[in-house]
């Protein structure tokens, strides 16, 4: 009995072992830097659509202002690193305390309404963040920005090349995976996926949905807030600029590429976006005259509608054509 | 005792009255079916006393405890379990799975010691399991576990309805038709199953068209008609009062 | 804080009056797809922006004014109806999140477009009658702004016009209020559907067109006065036309108030957080309709 419980987990549990791996190889055989630099954004990305497939796929809400609390966490680590001279990992810390106070309290009085609210909710608080770094000039350092975030170090090691801070960022991506993983496969994943079935059957068992949903919400928020973090001790520098109502956009589209019916789905969706991306900024000008970064975005438009229309559970599980929830799930 | 005790219980819908001034007292451990024509009210009043919604006028109480103002979820804390008509099982989960969120109310990990795997939430993954087999196997479906809930006959996903409540360890089970679409055979097996979940301990309040069902299974039966009870009392009572064959015969053979 | 007169007060809410004219005519076209169709439909502000990009391009082909805000017009709508059946029809019955995906889609299909066919810079369209702005009371007022509210007021009585005393409104309604009733009554909830985008393109092209001489007309001027059209229809109730055209209204002037008395960077963070309050009074306001909408639901199938 229990055995056969534990091949329920096997998919999951070996899929875990064969992503490290190929996590871990990937920097050999990948020499250029530009690749790998890509590389760490797409984990950062990655780490992003993670939060919102469980919030859109599982708690069945979507968040339009995601880009808030990739920015609080940002924000808040360059802003305590640079003008405070907090240690990284403190600021990184209160990053995630400060974002996952505030999305719990806009979810706990949004949730008490339906989904809708919730999008145009988080969409002003997108664009009040966003507008707000721009006008706090003694803090954020207003639109140009603020330079000088310091390297994350632990003890004498510093996360100082593109190779070391690949694995750092993968590692943490890694480790919200499998954390993921097994709050899906949790009773708190089995109360999401019954709300997402039939809110009113599971209210009937005694499940409060809104409650699970807000915990989505502060969950996603602060895998977010942590994105933030690793971005600005890479980039060692933040502006406002990433953090626009289009970078929401892009993570919506991510998380639908991955799909939203397993949390498997945000690495690839990550990758296909940013990689797409880039391509296409390569690539485009040489079709169309005067093509610039912004015409990629008609791209990943056509491609945001093609999978909602055709595959809505996103392009991975729609390609592998699992009808079964979540999928990984034993065969019967 | 009286551990569900219905007072003048009315509900409005717009303009139309669904329920009008109605009380009922459910005694422990006795089962009681709600009988009466269609659109009397009984599902109405499932759902007011379930939580789905509020009554426009009366009170609820359970073992003596005031409900109203409590949310559905709350009142399955506190023991009120119930199917409904058409199942409602989540279709995108295992027959299993849908029994272990009825075991729900009784776990208590949160996301941080699940997201972990900590030992308690091991403990508790286990306990839940067992738990939900237990119930499976009560309603006979402990074969079908990993069978996805909506492939099954309709039958049978009721039947999972009725485990996934029980899973919850409610004293009060309310069961909406439980009947409806079973053979001969199916019954058979239902009244003997209703009779096992009395055993356990659990009071059971059921809405049911099938008479000879009725008949056979209740100690008590209230009769609802046009929102309002006419009637209450035992089967050979009820079987005699003119009030309730009027108005059977208004809608169709008792 | 300067020294401000009776004037400058008016003319702050004669301003904001005007722009909140088309923050209503933008988020009437939300409330009206929002009514009929249940999506929330974030390319609204895009139609306003293709209204007011082809008004220029006709008028540089050598239409007079008025034709090329009719030809607009009509090329808008036609998209809007394209965009209906090309990507709301074929997944009606999807979950609310894909469809405000979608509708985020189009949106950013729109811009990019846009951007390809007309480039970044931006372009302008002469005032409808050019002259000197009008004096009242000590406050200036140019006299497109008095065009922005003229259109707009003739354009609800149209609009309340069509709602109220046509078949074809009447029907529109009736969709809006319950969509299965209405198929029973031989209404075509797929017609509707359709009618509703139309009507919202209409609004939208109108108020791209009429606050173009004031604004240069740019691919990406649909987002912001889409967002602040959903401030306005959410301040307004989502389901409600006139609150809508209130919401605007009064987005408009507290705007406008608070540029001339706060700072007008602050402008635009002051909407949201408009939006944000009233979402947050809404909650406690609109969850019991909602729950009891949610549960007589629940009633009909248990």
């Amino acid at each position: 009995m229990n055995i056969g419980r534990f091949w329920h987990r096997a998919p999951n549990v070996f899929g875990l072992i064969l992503f490290a791996i190929f996590l871990a190889i990937t920097p050999l055989w990948v020499q250029s830097n530009y690749l790998l630099s890509t590389a760490i954004f797409i984990g950062i990305a990655a780490i992003l659509t993670l939060g919102l497939a469980l919030l859109m796929g599982y708690a069945g809400q979507i968040s339009l202002g995601h880009a808030a609390f990739y920015a609080m966490g940002a924000y808040t680590s360059a802003i305590l690193t640079v003008k405070f001279a907090y240690s990284p990992w403190l600021a990184m810390a209160l990053g995630v305390l400060i974002t996952g106070t505030l999305a719990y309290l806009i979810g706990k009085v949004i949730f008490r309404l339906s989904g809708h609210y919730l999008a145009l909710a988080t969409l002003a608080l997108g664009v009040i963040v966003f507008l707000a770094l721009g006008e706090f000039r003694g803090l954020t350092g207003g639109p140009s920005g603020l330079p000088g975030v310091p390297q994350l170090t632990i003890g004498g090691f510093s996360f100082d090349n593109d190779v070391k801070y690949y694995y750092l960022v993968w590692a943490v991506f890694w480790l919200l995976l499998a954390f993921s993983l097994n709050v899906v496969n949790s009773r708190i994943g089995r109360a999401l996926r019954a709300i997402h079935a039939s809110e009113i059957a599971a209210e009937s068992v005694g499940v409060d949905a809104s409650r699970f949903k807000l915990r989505v919400l502060v969950l996603s928020a602060v895998y977010a807030s942590l994105a933030g973090s690793l971005y600005v001790h890479y980039m060692r520098f933040v502006s406002p600029q990433p953090f626009d109502f289009n970078a929401s956009v892009r993570l919506v589209v991510m998380a639908a590429v991955g799909g939203l019916a397993s949390v498997w789905g945000a690495p690839f969706g990550a990758a296909a976006v940013i990689l797409l991306t880039v391509l296409l900024r390569d690539t485009l000008p040489f079709f169309i005259k005067n093509a610039s970064g912004e015409h990629t975005v008609i791209v990943y438009g056509v491609i945001l509608v093609l999978i909602m229309i055709f595959m809505p559970e996103g392009l991975t599980s729609g390609l592998l054509k699992r009808r079964r929830w979540p999928s990984f799930r034993s065969k019967k | 005792m009286a551990i569900l005790q219905i007072e003048k219980i009315s509900k409005q819908f717009g303009g139309v009255a669904a329920l009008k001034d109605v009380s009922l007292d459910v005694e422990e451990h006795r089962i009681t079916a709600l009988i009466g024509p269609n659109g009397a009210g009984k599902t109405t009043l499932f759902n007011i006393v379930a939580g789905t919604f509020p009554p426009t006028a009366g009170a609820v109480r359970l073992a003596g405890q005031l409900l109203n103002g409590m949310q559905a979820h709350e009142r399955v804390q506190l023991g009120i379990g119930r199917t409904f008509q058409n199942a409602l099982l989540f279709d995108n989960m295992t027959v299993l799975e849908n029994v272990m969120v009825g075991c729900h109310p009784r776990s208590h990990t949160g996301i941080v010691a699940c997201g972990l795997r900590l030992p308690a939430m091991r403990r508790e993954e286990e306990f839940i399991y067992l738990e939900a087999m237990k119930y499976l196997n009560l309603v006979g479906l402990g074969l079908h576990t990993d069978e996805l809930a909506s492939n099954l006959p309709f039958g049978q996903q009721r039947l999972v309805a009725i485990a996934r409540s029980l899973a919850a360890e409610p004293r009060l089970l309310l069961l909406d038709e439980p009947a409806a679409g079973l053979n001969a055979l199916e019954k058979m097996d239902l009244i003997d199953l209703v009779r096992r979940i009395q055993e356990m301990g659990v009071t059971v309040l059921l809405v049911e068209h099938d008479m000879t069902l009725v008949m056979q299974l209740a100690e008590w039966i209230a009769v609802l008609d046009a929102g309002r009870k006419i009637a209450e009392g035992t089967p050979a009572e009820i079987r005699r009062n003119r009030q309730v064959i009027a108005a059977y015969l208004g809608e169709e053979e008792a | 804080m300067p020294d401000y007169g009776f004037g400058d007060y008016l003319q702050f809410v004669l301003s904001g009056l005007s722009t909140g004219s088309i923050y209503a005519l933008v988020a009437l076209g939300i409330v009206i797809i929002y009514s009929v169709t249940g999506i929330i439909n974030l390319a609204q502000g895009e139609y306003t922006m293709l209204g007011a990009m082809f008004a220029v391009t006709f008028y540089k082909w050598g239409l007079p004014l008025p034709l090329a805000f009719a030809a607009s017009v009509i090329v808008v709508i036609l998209i809007g109806m394209l965009i209906e059946r090309l990507t709301v029809k074929p997944v009606r019955s999807a979950s609310p999140v894909t469809l405000i995906i979608i509708t985020v889609g189009v949106s950013i299909i729109i811009r990019g477009v846009a951007l390809l066919i007309w480039g970044a810079t931006p372009y302008s369209l002469p005032e409808f009658t050019p002259g000197a702005p009008l004096t009242l009371f000590g406050a200036i007022l140019s006299r497109q702004r008095l065009w922005i509210m003229g259109v707009t007021a003739l354009v609800l009585a149209l609009l309340y016009y069509l709602l109220e005393r046509t078949l074809l409104g009447k029907a529109l309604r009736a969709c809006a209020i319950n969509q299965t009733a209405a198929s029973f009554m031989g209404v075509s909830p797929g017609q509707m559907s359709l009618l509703s985008f139309a009507l919202s393109a209409a609004l939208g092209a109108v108020a791209g067109i009429v606050i173009a001489p004031l604004t240069l007309v740019s691919y990406n001027m649909g987002l912001m006065l889409g967002l602040k059209g959903f401030v306005a229809a959410v301040i307004g109730g989502l389901v409600s036309a006139p609150g809508a055209v209130i919401g605007g209204l009064l987005l408009g002037v507290i705007e406008s108030l608070s540029a001339g008395l706060i700072s007008s960077g602050m402008k635009d963070a002051i909407a949201f957080l408009a939006l944000f309050v009233v979402l947050l009074w809404r909650a406690e306001e609109v969850t019991p309709r909602l729950r009891s909408l949610l549960r007589r639901q629940s009633e009909v199938e248990g």
